[in-house]
Formats: structure tokens, sequence, C-alpha cells
């Protein structure tokens, strides 16, 4: 499937290009369903053994080791989330006392673009960034923040000075002290015109910094931002050494970096490999974590194997360690393979068919509420996606804070006969073929995908159930990046997407009015629905920003500009001798400082 | 000879010239905007204009052109838009890693396809004639990823003798040489089988000919007539079937690269293409440009030293 995603924006991660996003990730994912022949070649390695059975599923926050016991996997349904389900995260034995040592080795499908988090929105280049950098606060496996590079932090009565204090005795990788200096710099580069980073718009409310003394760092903001917190936990909010930035001038990020974080860089091979080792003098995690100190592993090594079918294959033979994404096809047969683990969990992730309210026939409500009721969204998330995944009614994941939990008695669940009832009643009728028309017009639907095979699959799999009621698609498939280039004029109708956030401000972010014609590709636009949105940011009162979201979601569910279908779930596949994996939803393995190797 | 090859060589420039104009072209006109890309497809439409600007992307095509090409002319292929890396460090990073991998396969692909090429004529209609050009159609026909992924299969995970995937390091080291082996393979199987099958025909023409009919009524061993007569005589089609097939070995390496993890050039050119990175594009393709004309004016000159009667004035 295709995906938007990023993980430094407070609320959604997007990168494209298929060698940097995760939605690319997911994409690679998909191209092994279109060699499924040649996959079960490598499949058979594994699939022929006989072994126990060490298919995992974990909510978010999962966490498995040597010995685990976790829930026993279901074919790929996923769990609820610790959010959303209200328990802890599950912990299962890693197989005794954490030891230190070893070289532990992962598989990346593509090269992470650079390490200056200011000039990029891949993911892999947050994923690596987190091993080296540090934020001021880190989010946790709940959502909440935790203190990290800060010690505390307050927040003004009018909520637009933020006051952190910094611990102390952080140093760099290079020896220099951590100081407040260090994260005034930071976020001076970040918002500077000069570089013109394409995140700085994230910071664009904050006003001026102060720093009283090395351990203090005042914020000062032009007006009430909500997630100014969730921007600091970003990977574009991590602390730079301005020496260190000014000393490699363009280079910082390519071939120099220096942070405060557990791993020190030591090599990068474009294409190839990136080699870390353990930084000693660690010792100020994040109670996110549960190893406050180093890491426990000497080395790490990243391994760049673009291709799904040989990536398996070095996972198989214990050549990688942690698979970073494990494809759908291969999922059940790494299940069986002995001596490896596949980890399925839940993330902030929506796929949806969206439609753009100002184009017919999609401008009528009626029609795009026909489709809502019209998908089988067990099907889908069967068929196309191996059932990785949830069927989805809503835009929020469950697990999302925020999510309204009245959604699901009024969000539209597959009923055929409600959905062509709605466009009967509509004027929309059925012609001896079944398809429907109204004034001579057919009732037919543009559907603009990307042209992997996950999304592809959905789409068919969608076009033959909007033909049971009577709707015509015409899929039309793009490269990914020319998918973008081409729907962000609007002149799409319908088209699906997918998009990973990390918080329900997704929705200001593809339902705000401005937004358009992109990121709101539905060119919805809902004064009640704008006002909402805005509140959701500048209203200090926690309690009117949740009736906010509440009424913003109703009124989405009620308007229909999207038809969700899929929670996508994530799959991880690590070799028995890595234990305390715990996955994030949002952050995947994150800073990889409770990982350690069994032998 | 010399003259040839100045005159040769002096068209080098206009044919990069032309590959430069091509490419320049083809990927403005190909949908999407690397300044899109670097923002990401949701940011605010002035985060993108910025990039734009800072780019130059917003400039008139020729004016991009000639700043380019300014820049190339000084020896500068500029920085990736995405990894903000010089272009030319990430291509000579991959280049020798290409390079190495097409020589080998080009190395490979004469050893094993002429002595199946003469084998298969000198059996002419007879089994083992049948078998080899039917395996060697198979392997004009698999795709490269299948064929990958069976000798990964086989030698990599079944029987270890080979890594996986990767580079392990320069040729000329054990390590090396054994992470080379699978990719090679892969890559010349291709024309393994083009140039067995090729070889065959042309020996089967040769060996028609009356001097070898000759040869034979002299009582001269049969070898002899093979190699002597039959071989020397059907190698010029061959050799310049190599050169076509080094060029099509140059190509093929982007699918091997990507299958057996090969930090080549051809991967790059694949990243930098689905990430609109135009300078990464240009500099890649300039450079694969740049190994083929090379490569063939080689072709032509080794059809001089192998058959005397080709001059070149």
């Amino acid at each position: 499937m295709s995906h938007e995603d990023t993980p430094g924006l407070a609320h959604v991660t997007h990168v494209f290009g298929r060698a940097l996003s995760r939605r690319s990730l997911l994409r690679g994912t998909a191209a092994a369903l279109g060699t499924g022949a040649v996959a079960s070649l490598i499949a058979a390695c594994g699939g022929s053994t006989a072994g126990s059975p060490t298919s995992t599923t974990a909510s978010s926050g999962g966490t498995t080791g040597g010995g685990a016991t976790p829930t026993a996997g279901t074919g790929g349904g996923t769990t609820a989330s610790p959010a959303a389900s209200g328990t802890q995260p599950a912990t299962t034995g890693s197989g005794g006392t954490p030891r230190k040592g070893g070289n532990l080795i992962v598989a990346f499908n593509a090269d992470p673009t650079t390490f200056d988090p200011h000039v990029t929105t891949a993911l892999l280049a947050a994923q690596v960034i987190a091993l080296t950098n540090d934020n001021l606060i880190d989010r946790d496996y709940d959502g909440s923040f935790k203190p990290a590079m800060a010690e505390k932090w307050d927040v003004s009565a009018d909520g637009k000075t933020y006051t952190f204090t910094l611990k102390k005795g952080i140093t760099f990788h290079s020896g220099k002290a951590f100081t407040s200096a260090d994260v005034k710099y930071t976020f001076t580069r970040w918002a500077s015109a000069d570089l013109k980073s394409p995140t700085a718009y994230t910071i664009q409310p904050l006003d001026t910094m102060d720093t009283p003394d090395d351990q203090t760092i005042t914020f000062k903001l032009k007006d009430v931002y909500n997630i100014f917190l969730d921007q600091l936990a970003g990977s574009y909010a991590v602390v730079l050494n301005q020496a260190a930035v000014d000393k490699a001038g363009k280079d910082y990020g390519v071939n120099t970096v220096d942070g405060t974080g557990p791993y020190k860089f030591v090599s990068w091979t474009r294409n190839q490999s990136i080699k870390f080792s353990r930084f000693d003098a660690f010792n100020w995690n994040s109670p996110v974590f549960q190893n406050p100190g180093p890491a426990y592993v000497d080395t790490l090594e990243i391994q760049i194997v673009p291709e799904d079918n040989t990536r398996v294959a070095q996972f198989q033979s214990g050549n990688i360690q942690v698979l970073h994404d494990v494809p759908a096809a291969q999922v059940q047969p790494l299940s069986s393979t002995p001596g490896v683990k596949i980890i399925k969990y839940d993330q902030l992730q929506t796929t949806y068919l969206g439609m753009n309210t100002t184009k017919p026939p999609v401008d009528d409500v009626n029609v795009r509420m026909a489709i809502n009721y019209a998908l089988n969204r067990d099907e889908i998330v069967t068929g196309a996606n191996f059932g990785l995944g949830i069927s989805a009614n809503t835009m929020l994941a469950p697990a999302t804070p925020y999510y309204w939990q009245g959604s699901q008695q009024i969000a539209p669940t597959f009923d055929l006969n409600k959905a062509k009832q709605i466009l009967d009643q509509a004027g929309w009728k059925a012609g001896s073929d079944g398809m429907r028309s109204k004034n001579g017009t057919a009732l037919t639907l543009p559907l603009w995908i990307i042209n992997d095979s996950t999304t592809t699959l959905q789409a068919q799999i969608i076009q033959q159930q909007l033909a049971k009621a009577g709707i015509n698609v015409q899929t039309k498939q793009y490269e990914q990046t020319a998918w973008f280039a081409a729907a962000s004029k609007g002149d799409q109708v319908g088209y699906i997407i997918g998009v990973f956030y990390d918080n329900a401000d997704v929705l200001y972010f593809y339902f705000y009015s401005k937004q358009q014609p992109a990121p709101n590709r539905f060119l919805y636009s809902n004064a009640d629905v704008d006002k909402w949105l805005l509140d959701t940011r500048a209203n200090p009162d926690k309690t009117a920003v949740t009736q906010d979201y509440q009424n913003i979601q109703k009124q989405l569910i009620q308007d229909a500009p999207a038809a969700p279908f899929i929670h996508s779930g994530g799959t991880l596949g690590v070799t028995n001798t890595v234990n305390g994996v715990k996955v994030h939803p949002s952050r995947w393995l994150y800073r990889m400082t409770d990982l350690w190797l069994s032998q | 000879m010399t003259q040839y090859i100045v005159r040769r060589l002096l068209l080098l420039p206009i044919i990069l010239l032309g590959v430069s104009v091509l490419v320049f072209m083809v990927i403005h006109l190909v949908p999407g905007n690397p300044a899109q890309v670097i923002a990401g497809p949701d940011a605010p439409p002035e985060t993108v204009k910025a990039i734009e600007l800072q780019l130059g992307l917003d400039d008139p095509l020729p004016v991009q052109y000639w700043r380019y090409l300014t820049r190339v002319l000084h020896g500068d292929l500029g920085r990736s838009l995405t990894s903000k890396r010089p272009v030319i460090a990430d291509i000579m990073d991959a280049l020798p890693k290409t390079i190495e991998l097409t020589l080998a396969a080009a190395v490979i692909t004469p050893i094993i396809a002429i002595p199946l090429g003469v084998a298969a004529a000198a059996r002419r209609g007879k089994p083992s004639d049948s078998g080899l050009m039917l395996v060697s159609m198979l392997g004009i026909t698999a795709p490269v990823f299948a064929i990958a992924l069976g000798l990964m299969w086989v030698f990599g995970y079944k029987l270890r003798v080979f890594p996986i995937s990767g580079y392990g390091g320069p040729l000329w080291t054990l390590s090396g040489l054994r992470s080379i082996t699978l990719p090679a393979l892969t890559l010349a199987i291709g024309s393994v089988a083009a140039m067995a099958r090729l070889t065959r025909s042309a020996m089967l023409d040769v060996l028609s000919q009356d001097y070898v009919r000759t040869a034979r009524a002299k009582g001269l061993r049969e070898w002899r007539v093979l190699m002597g007569h039959g071989l020397k005589n059907a190698l010029l089609p061959v050799i310049t079937v190599l050169g076509l097939q080094v060029a099509y070995l140059l190509s093929g390496a982007v699918v091997t690269e990507t299958v057996f993890a090969w930090p080549g050039v051809g991967r790059l050119a694949v990243y930098a293409i689905q990430a609109r990175d135009f300078p990464l594009v240009q500099g890649t393709v300039l450079v694969i440009a740049l190994l083929f004309v090379v490569v063939n004016l080689a072709v032509d000159l080794v059809y001089a030293v192998i058959d005397p009667r080709i001059h070149y004035g």
C-alpha cells in the first residue's frame, strides 16, 4: 500500500521516493507479492522446516525476548494497543539479565539520506538520527512525553512559554559538554531562512528563546501551540553541536555526526552499511526505556539490502538479526522457521479511499456515504494485506490520543443493502447491468493509485465491491512520486493513500480547509470543522480540545470525505538471540538501547 | 589507427553533451518535483517554493541546463538534492564496484560460452547439442532476478559456499572474490547463453567452408580443425557480440545490483530517478554513457587486432 508518514512532524510522516519512506518499506513488502513464485523459493528455505512457531502478536509496546510468552499469533490480526485497551505494554521474559557485548546487525531496505535532522523528512533518516542524537523530551509508548535531555519542564498558564531545566553531565560524542546554548543554536538553525529546512514550518509559532544559564532554556511562542511538545519530541528537534556543524559545513550529516545519543557514528558506506559503536558515557537515557545507561551491544551495523527476498534470505541465514519490515507474503513461512521470531505490532496508520468533495460524482455526500457502506473492509484486510492489520472505518486508529470511542456507534460498516438504498434515494438508479446512473450520467469513480502490489490489490477488491453497489471504478496507476505530483493540483476524484501519524493533529493536517489542494486532497471545507481544528491547536484547555476532537470526528463521519479501510499492522523479524525488543507505535525500535544479544 | 582513435575520442564530448541534454530534458519532463520530494508531499506550498528557489528550480530549463553544464565543465557534478553528498563522491564510491562486477561477468562469459558453443557445434544434431541449446535458451529467457534468487538459494542459503548478498571488498581479496561470484554469474548467465548459441552457429558456418573440408582431407586431427581453422575464423562475430554484451552487462547490473545489495552505479541511478534527485541522475547517466562509449571504442579496436583485414584510417 502507499503511505505518507512523518515521525518527526508531530502528526504525519511523509517522505517519498521508494528508497526513503516507511511507505516504501510497505511497498517493498508488497513487491514481494508480485514475485510470489520466486519468493516461495526463498520462503521454502524456512517454510519446509518444522519448528515451533514463534510468531507473536504484540500490542504496540509489546516486548518480546528470548523465552517470550507473548499473545499467540492470530494470523495477522493485531491486538488493541495500550492507549486503547488501557493495558500496560505486554512485557515478556527476556531470557535473563541483559548482557553486554556483541555486534547487532539490522537490515534496512534503503539508505538513510542524511544524519542532518534539518534537511530531510525521510523516515529512515529519522531512525538513524534517533541512535546518535537526543531530544529534550521523548514520546513514550503510550503517546505521553517523558524527559530525555531535559530534567523537567514547565508550561506557563497562558500556554505560550515553555521552560526546560536540562540534565547536567551530558556530553557530546566529541567530548563537548551539553548546555542550553546548544539547544538555542539547534532551534535557531532549524528555523533559519538561510537553511530553508523543509520542516521549519512546524516550529513557526516559536518566537524567542532565552538561556538564563547553562541548564535552562525558555521557549516563548507567538501563540498557543498545543503540539509544541510533539515537535520537540520529533526527530527534527534533536540537539546538535554547533562546533561540529560549523566545521563540517555541507558535509554535516554526510560524514560527520556529533550527538549525545547512545551510539556513536563510525562510518557510512553509501548503499552498503552504516556502523555505530556504543557511547560509553551515555547515562541520561529517558525513562521511556528500561535501560538507563549505555547501550548493551558494543557495535551496531545497519546493512542496506534493497530486495525483499534477499533481506529475508539473509535473515534466515542469521546474517542479519533484525529485519526491518517483513514482506507480507513471508510472514507465515518465517513464523514457522526455527531460530527467528516474527513480531506483529500495532502502529498509528490509516489507509483510506479519499474522495474529492468538489468533483462529481463524489461531490454528492450520498455517493460518499454509499461507498463507505459498500466497502467490505475485512475482505480487503485479508485479501490485499494478508491479514496484517485491522479493518478501519475511522481516520484515527483507536490507539490515537483523542480518538473518540463513540465513533464506532456511528461510523459506517459493511452493509451493501444500505449502500444501494442510499444511492436509490439519491436518484442513482441501477440499469440492466446493475451499474447506476443519474440523469444520463454514469456513476463512475476514477481512482488514482500508486502502482505497488498491495495498493493494486486493494483497488481491485474495492472495484469489485463497489461494482456490487452499482459504482463503476476506473483505476489509474501512477509511479509514487508522479502520484504525489498529480494529486497536488486538485484534479483527483477518488484515490487511495495511507498515512502514519503520531497524534490526532493529523486531522488538522488533512481536513483543515486551508490545507487544500494538498494534503487536504479531499478539498474538504467545513467552517465548523475549521473552527474546531484551529481550537485543537490553540486552546490550552484539554477538556475543550477533547470536545473539539469529538466534534470533528463526528462531523467527518457524517460528511464522509474519506472511506478509511485499514489500520495496517507492522511486522518485525528478529532472531532468537536478540532480546529486549520493544516496538514503538510510531518510532519503530527507537533508540535501540534495550536490545541485547544472548550470544 | 591513431587517427581513428583520436577521431573517436573527439566525438566523445559531443556524445556526452547529447546525452546530458537528453537526460536533462527527460528527467525534467517526468512528473514529480524534487523540491516536493525534499519537503515531503504534504509540506506547505511556501516551503516547497522556498526549496525550489534555493535549488534554482524556478528558472527556465535552458538557464538551469546552462548552469548545470557550466558546473560540469568545471568538474563539479553538484550535490545530491536528498543526501547533500557531492555527486562525484557517490559515483566514485559506486563506480569501481559496478566495473568490477561487469568485468567479472565479461570474463566469465567467454570462458564458459565459447567451449560450450564449440562443443555443441562439434556434436551437431546429437542429444548433447540439443540439450546445450535448450539450456542456453533458458538462460536467455529467464529473468535476471529469478536466476539471482535461484543461485542465492542454492549456493548462498543451502550450500553456504558464497555470501547471499553484499559487497565483500575489492575483487583481489578472498572475501571480495567470494562476494562477487554469485552476482557475476547471475549477470553473465544471459550473455553466456547468447554467446554459446552464437559461437555454435558461427562455428557451423565456418566448418562448412571448403578450406575446412580440405583441412580434414589432409588428415588434420578434428580438434585442430575445430580450434585452428574453425574457432579462429568464427571468433570475429563472437567478439562483436562480446562488446555488445558488455553494454548489456552494464544495464543488467541494475537488477543484479539491487537483488544482491551490490552498491554500484545502477542502484544509485535507480534511487536517484525515484527520488527525482536531478544532479545524481545526470551524474550517474553521464558516467554510464561514458563507459558505453569507451567500451564500444575498445571493442572496435580489438577487431583490428583479431582480424588483420580490418583497418581503421
